[in-house]
């Protein structure tokens, strides 16, 4: 993990180290309130997707983070 | 002669009394993802995306049962064991509990349970424009008719279009969701993405399908129900 870290840190550090967190980070309330929030917010962009589908595709997205 | 004329026509009505004006129809309903592209190319984290792309690949089909007889109908989940992986659903998400269809008093009505509570909601008729196009599902001629429906969303106001496909060869204006009051049964129909197509056709049944009128749930109209959602929903911290 810190090898890929020096590597790509001579790139980029930031995006790199969002890499590593999304590789290997282990699932995290915020983190994943994060991704299903941002997952949701796609979806509820699409056609013809309710406030309340979003809210539903959320907890989902969210729980299937956590686990 | 008038005597054997009058016995065929007794056993005429004898024949049409066994079999009930009434039937039943199993839809599958199911989501158009289209391609993923734009979720693949999407400048979002990968975790993001793999939770996104892993929900819409594993998306199936999901089967609603609508009875009906000539006063009313009923349309809902058919119901199953869950043996598998829990996935969410796209289409359940977009067709949760039960819609009823009152023909007589024109009484449209869902009952749904959102935020932990039951709500019966009446919902209003819709605007059908009815055109000539046609096309053969299954052994039926059926007609196109298009309509529109407006939903509140995180991107405001749009307006979904929908198609039904109807035939009049089975004269129950009944359909699926809330969908009706057409010149007969429709037996496909396209909301946006979602795709609804009849699956099992059984009409006149010996005994007629009785059906229950949803009862229980805080009485709201459409327009009710969709800004007590909109309040929830934009108050809570997801």
């Amino acid at each position: 993990m810190v090898f890929v870290f020096a590597i790509n840190s001579s790139l980029n550090v930031e995006d790199s180290s969002i890499q590593i967190l999304n590789n290997y980070e282990e699932p995290s309330p915020s983190s994943c309130f994060e991704a299903a929030d941002r997952a949701a917010t796609i979806y509820g962009l699409k056609d013809g997707v309710s406030f309340e589908e979003e809210y539903g595709f959320f907890n989902y997205i969210y729980g299937l983070c956590m686990d | 002669m008038k005597t054997k004329t009058i016995v065929v026509f007794l056993l005429i009505l004898c024949k049409l009394n066994l079999y009930s004006q009434s039937g039943q129809i199993i839809y599958e309903a199911e989501m158009r993802m289209g391609n993923l592209n734009d979720i693949r190319e999407a400048k979002i984290s990968k975790k993001t995306k793999s939770l996104l792309l892993l929900t819409f690949k594993n998306q199936e089909k999901v089967k609603y049962n609508l009875e009906f007889n000539k006063k009313e109908s009923i349309f809902k989940k058919v119901e199953k064991l869950k043996i598998d992986k829990n996935i969410f659903n796209i289409a359940e998400n977009k067709i949760k509990g039960i819609f009823y269809t009152n023909k007589k008093s024109k009484k449209i009505l869902h009952q749904k349970e959102s935020f932990d509570q039951l709500f019966l909601i009446t919902v209003p008729q819709f605007n059908w424009k009815l055109s000539q196009e046609s096309k053969k599902i299954g052994e039926y001629i059926c007609y196109k008719a298009t309509t529109t429906k407006d939903i509140e969303s995180r991107r405001g106001k749009s307006t979904i279009k929908i198609t039904a496909w109807y035939t009049t060869k089975i004269p129950f204006n009944y359909g699926p969701k809330d969908y009706n009051g057409l010149p007969g049964l429709i037996l496909e129909l396209q909301e946006g993405e979602l795709l609804i197509k009849s699956s099992l056709i059984s009409l006149f049944p010996k005994k007629e399908c009785k059906i229950k009128q949803p009862i229980k749930g805080k009485k709201v109209t459409l327009k009710e129900f969709d800004s007590i959602v909109k309040k929830i929903v934009l108050s809570s911290k997801r």
